[in-house]
């Protein structure tokens, strides 16, 4: 009865452990297949992504280049240093009245605008004019505040004021030389 | 007593055939060849699997190479686009002033004229650049004050709408109100916030990324 019992349970025992066995290697197997083809989509997607960039790229690559050259000669235009080097150094000080400084401010001085720097925030890559007149019409401000606009695309105005001077009544048809103030800050490069 | 017709082999023999005990192992090992059937059937297909999808893996990673070699010959669009992404937020917050200015000259009634006009910028966040860091303004606000012949002053609403038509989307009236003047003109107060969106189409301005007309 004894041998007959354990018999029974080592077949049980050889048999159970059979086909845990079986069943942990199928298991692993079955995981790591799992586990690469999670991989292998996670790689195609990647490479759809890839192959989707460079074909944007590609197609895009004149409206890219045309973009850019314009937005880098706003900053050689105003400022005299090549944003396609935005990194490199600018080719004067910020505060002795350079070439540097003049090149960004300029078309504002020929039109007869007084132009004052302001001390710079620690950190920003900026310069910061404040500048005023009390010679020029509307029809002649919005003009030259829209052509330095559009030379330098990084140009903000971050106070523009008009006044009417008090000695010129309302609806007069003369001449109104509008009092100006504005506060101009231009991006530069390091 | 003892068994003088049956041999000992043939009473283990019977034994292992009658006895239940042994019928159920015989059963247990049965069932165990059995499972081997789908088992390595299912073993088979796993492995015929893996190695599909070893191979596929191998393709990939072929053409994620070949793909790193062609993007080798855009890296310097890649720059610029990249570089020019950097700029984007710098131009997109910049709120066209000269555009501001016309769109209001153009829209002022006949019977109003302008005493100021102030724009001003303020909620500022620092977005970096190379070497440091660019404020980009989130909120310009528009006052302007002017007067209004006696008897026109139902045309400050009208101005007040046409003007918010002509601003960028999401500018907001903060105050549009009339003041105690003189006999012959009304003063009046206008008060607009305009949240920079990069979208200025309504003042007239083209965009920067479409190519230049001229």
């Amino acid at each position: 009865m004894k041998f007959k019992t354990l018999f029974l349970f080592a077949a049980i025992v050889v048999s159970a452990g059979l086909l845990g066995l079986e069943l942990k290697l199928l298991a692993d197997g079955w995981t790591a297949a799992q586990l690469l083809d999670q991989e292998n989509k996670q790689q195609e997607t990647a490479n759809n992504h890839l192959e989707g960039e460079i074909e944007g790229l590609r197609v895009s690559k004149p409206r890219i280049e045309a973009l850019y050259t314009r937005l880098s000669d706003t900053m050689i235009a105003s400022r005299g240093t090549s944003s396609l080097h935005i990194n490199s150094t600018p080719t004067a000080p910020l505060n002795d009245g350079s070439s540097f400084e003049a090149a960004g401010i300029a078309g504002f001085t020929q039109a007869g605008l007084i132009v004052q720097p302001v001390r710079v925030p620690n950190g920003e890559m900026s310069i910061i004019y404040e500048a005023g007149t009390g010679g020029l019409e509307f029809h002649r401000l919005v003009p030259l505040l829209a052509e330095q606009e559009n030379a330098d695309l990084f140009l903000y105005f971050d106070k523009v004021l008009l006044s009417r001077p008090p000695n010129i009544q309302p609806f007069s048809t003369e001449p109104t030389y509008l009092e100006t103030r504005l506060t101009i800050r231009m991006l530069t490069g390091k | 007593m003892k068994n003088l017709f049956l041999s000992p082999e043939r009473i283990v023999l019977r034994s292992y055939q009658r006895e239940l005990i042994f019928r159920v192992v015989g059963l247990i090992v049965l069932v165990t060849g059995l499972v081997q059937l789908p088992a390595l059937f299912f073993a088979f297909t796993t492995w015929r699997d893996y190695q599909a999808l070893t191979d596929k893996k191998g393709q990939l990673v072929a053409a994620a190479n070949e793909l790193q070699t062609r993007l080798v010959a855009l890296k310097d669009a890649r720059q610029k686009l990249s570089q020019i992404q950097q700029w984007e937020p710098i131009i997109r917050g910049r709120l066209p002033c000269s555009a501001v200015l016309a769109a209001i000259e153009q829209t002022v009634p006949a019977d109003a004229v302008l005493e100021k006009i102030g724009i001003e910028s303020s909620r500022y966040q620092a977005l970096p650049v190379a070497g440091g860091t660019y404020r980009v303004p989130e909120l310009y606000t528009l006052s302007i004050q002017g007067s209004l012949k006696f008897g026109h002053a139902d045309e400050l609403e009208a101005f007040t709408n046409e003007l918010k038509k002509r601003l960028p989307v999401g500018a907001q009236v903060l105050r549009s109100k009339l003041l105690e003047g003189t006999e012959s003109l009304v003063p009046f107060l206008l008060v607009y916030s305009i949240t920079p969106a990069g979208n200025y189409s309504a003042l007239g301005v083209q965009r920067i990324a479409d190519p230049d007309r001229l």
